[in-house]
């Protein structure tokens, strides 16, 4: 009894409960979702997902009220600006990735109740990461979140692609974070034994094993440049993007990216600050090389996840030069701006092709030819968020490239905007060509309005009114974010400006 | 001596690197998995041997068995669910997806 007394008053004393609300929150949403399940016996899984949704929101709003009022630091998981913005953008991503996937489990007539079990834990782990300052939570988040995926990425079980997409994530991603460890290992021995990344930059800065820790470094960016899908890390990305379902390609392209995103930049301006000349340069040529290798690739593609897939790669070698360019006054400000933004733009694409495959069944490009006759409301958002990722100017994305470019240049990295404001003329061409392919007059074949007669009157008998246009609602949300976020940048910039530490 | 047990774990972990891209079977490489897992944590135990507070090193080595298991689990899962459609766990059969 003394010894559970005298634990538990150390657990409160190291721990702040209200810094970790949110994932509380999550958790318990988690553990409804499968008492739920087990009770219900399968019947009523549309509840399952209004749990979910609940959770979600009441979570954001918790961390939206942190946000505001500035909590307490802890040892394992400091609470700044930074982590707590990385935490919302995860949140967002997974309540609008919920939204669109509904219909799409419902449809495909497999077990309905795994899936949003699948996203809390993936979101949970991606938000841990988002906070993580102790190598320990740090591999353990991230392999949390990766495998979560990876149970995602096959979970119609019954295709081929699926399970081959899974197969090729988990090998990778195992291979990918053993190296990230591997580079762990080094920084651990190097550092008298110290987990904490604030521990290890105290004892690492006059070490005199340089070489040794030159080479962890090139392990650790090996590990994380596998999740951010760069250069040479990239081979994964257009296969599991194509196999996976829809919803699944939707939720993964955008949360695993934005938590990779604070992960590599939490490690790298943290723990190698002396070694910046050095790895500035290899961020740089990766970067530089991914935007050319992305655009170039996404060109040739004939489906339209592919071609997202190389398209996503890009925009994350842009990304990489917003990280390069942050400097004391400004933070990680054009980073975090641009990565808000590609969030919505990224989802709002993939809901609508998750209507139109859910319509039409197919993933070329060649048969979108002619929607704008057949659905013009899903045609005009899809222009509006394909426009928005070309970076065409009265949208947002238009708005976050200019942030990001200028930046770059201020901070004086002149080749690797050269190239990136190319490769984004590039790219305006293949998302304008599938926007004509639209917009001309030419339709397909009888056989896909027949598809999509039966695929509605199924869709209308099974769910709940609630939730019938629950992928019509996160389309028009992510349409209008993408439009009207570049005429409130001025707000965004200011919050993420503090960001620099 | 730390020299030559740095150099015996990074042998494990290059052999299992080797396992993990030449083999056909996916049981075959979720087991060079495993042997890249162990040689890394054979490393951390290496170094946390000489520090007076071995908690970081020993701590970590834990959560990384538990890791390895967790994934070797999802790796199974995902060969059983290729063994039911395809009738074999022959990896370098999988080529659907390409370019």
């Amino acid at each position: 009894m003394n010894d559970i007394n005298s634990f538990l008053s150390r657990l409160n004393s190291t721990i702040n409960f209200s810094t970790i609300l949110p994932e509380i929150i999550l958790i318990v949403g988690l553990i409804t979702i499968v008492i739920t399940d087990l009770v219900n016996k399968g019947k009523n899984a549309i509840f399952l997902y209004k749990i979910f949704l609940v959770s979600t929101l009441v979570s954001m709003g918790i961390l939206f009220y942190q946000l505001i009022s500035v909590i307490a630091f802890e040892d394992l998981y400091t609470n700044n600006i930074f982590n707590n913005l990385f935490r919302f953008f995860i949140l967002i991503c997974s309540f609008i990735s919920v939204l669109l996937s509904v219909d799409y489990v419902l449809c495909s007539k497999i077990s309905l109740a795994e899936f949003p079990l699948f996203k809390i834990s993936a979101g949970l782990g991606g938000m841990i990461l988002s906070c993580a300052t102790d190598l320990i939570t740090i591999y353990v988040s991230l392999e949390f979140l990766a495998l979560s995926s990876c149970f995602l990425s096959g979970y119609t079980k019954r295709d081929i692609r699926s399970n081959e997409a899974s197969m090729k994530f988990l090998l990778m991603s195992g291979a990918s974070s053993s190296s990230l460890l591997y580079g762990f290992s080094l920084l651990y021995g190097f550092s008298d034994g110290q987990v904490q990344l604030d521990n290890i930059i105290d004892k690492i800065l006059f070490s005199q094993y340089l070489p040794t820790i030159c080479i962890s470094a090139a392990f650790i960016l090996a590990g994380t440049a596998f999740k951010l899908s760069l250069f040479p890390f990239h081979q994964w990305t257009p296969d599991v993007y194509e196999g996976s379902p829809t919803p699944v390609v939707a939720f993964f392209s955008v949360t695993s990216k934005v938590a990779a995103l604070s992960l590599f930049t939490r490690l790298f301006r943290l723990i190698f600050p002396y070694l910046s000349n050095e790895w500035h340069i290899v961020v740089e040529l990766l970067a530089i090389s991914s935007m050319i290798l992305g655009n170039l690739i996404a060109v040739t593609q004939r489906s339209f996840k592919r071609m997202l897939a190389y398209s996503s790669i890009s925009q994350i070698g842009y990304v990489m030069i917003g990280i390069l360019a942050a400097d004391l006054e400004n933070g990680y400000a054009s980073m975090l701006t641009y990565t808000f933004i590609y969030i919505f733009m990224n989802l709002g694409t993939f809901a609508r092709i998750t209507l139109f495959s859910l319509r039409t069944g197919t993933d070329n490009i060649r048969d979108y030819a002619g929607l704008y006759m057949k659905d013009p409301v899903l045609t005009f958002s899809l222009v509006l968020c394909l426009l928005s990722l070309g970076g065409i100017p009265p949208l947002s994305g238009f708005f976050g490239k200019l942030y990001l470019f200028w930046h770059g240049w201020k901070a004086g990295l002149y080749i690797s905007v050269t190239v990136a404001l190319v490769t984004s003329v590039i790219s305006i061409y293949y998302y304008l060509k599938i926007i004509k392919l639209m917009l001309t007059k030419t339709t397909n074949p009888v056989d896909t309005l027949k598809t999509y007669e039966k695929q509605k009157s199924l869709v209308s008998s099974v769910i709940s009114t609630k939730l019938k246009s629950s992928v019509e609602m996160a389309m028009i949300l992510c349409a209008l974010a993408s439009t009207l976020s570049g005429l409130f940048m001025d707000p965004i910039i200011k919050i993420t400006r503090n960001t620099f530490f | 001596i730390i020299d030559y047990e740095l150099i015996l774990s990074t042998y494990l972990v290059c052999v299992g690197f080797f396992g993990l891209i030449t083999s056909r079977n996916m049981v075959r490489a979720l087991m060079s998995l495993e042997l890249i897992l162990n040689g890394i944590i054979l490393n951390f135990i290496i170094f946390s041997n000489f520090f007076t507070n071995r908690e970081g090193g020993e701590i970590f080595s834990l959560f990384i068995i538990t890791l390895a298991a967790v994934e070797a689990a999802t790796g199974l899962a995902i060969s059983l669910s290729i063994h039911r459609i395809r009738k074999c766990t022959r990896i370098d059969q999988l080529n659907l997806l390409k370019w």
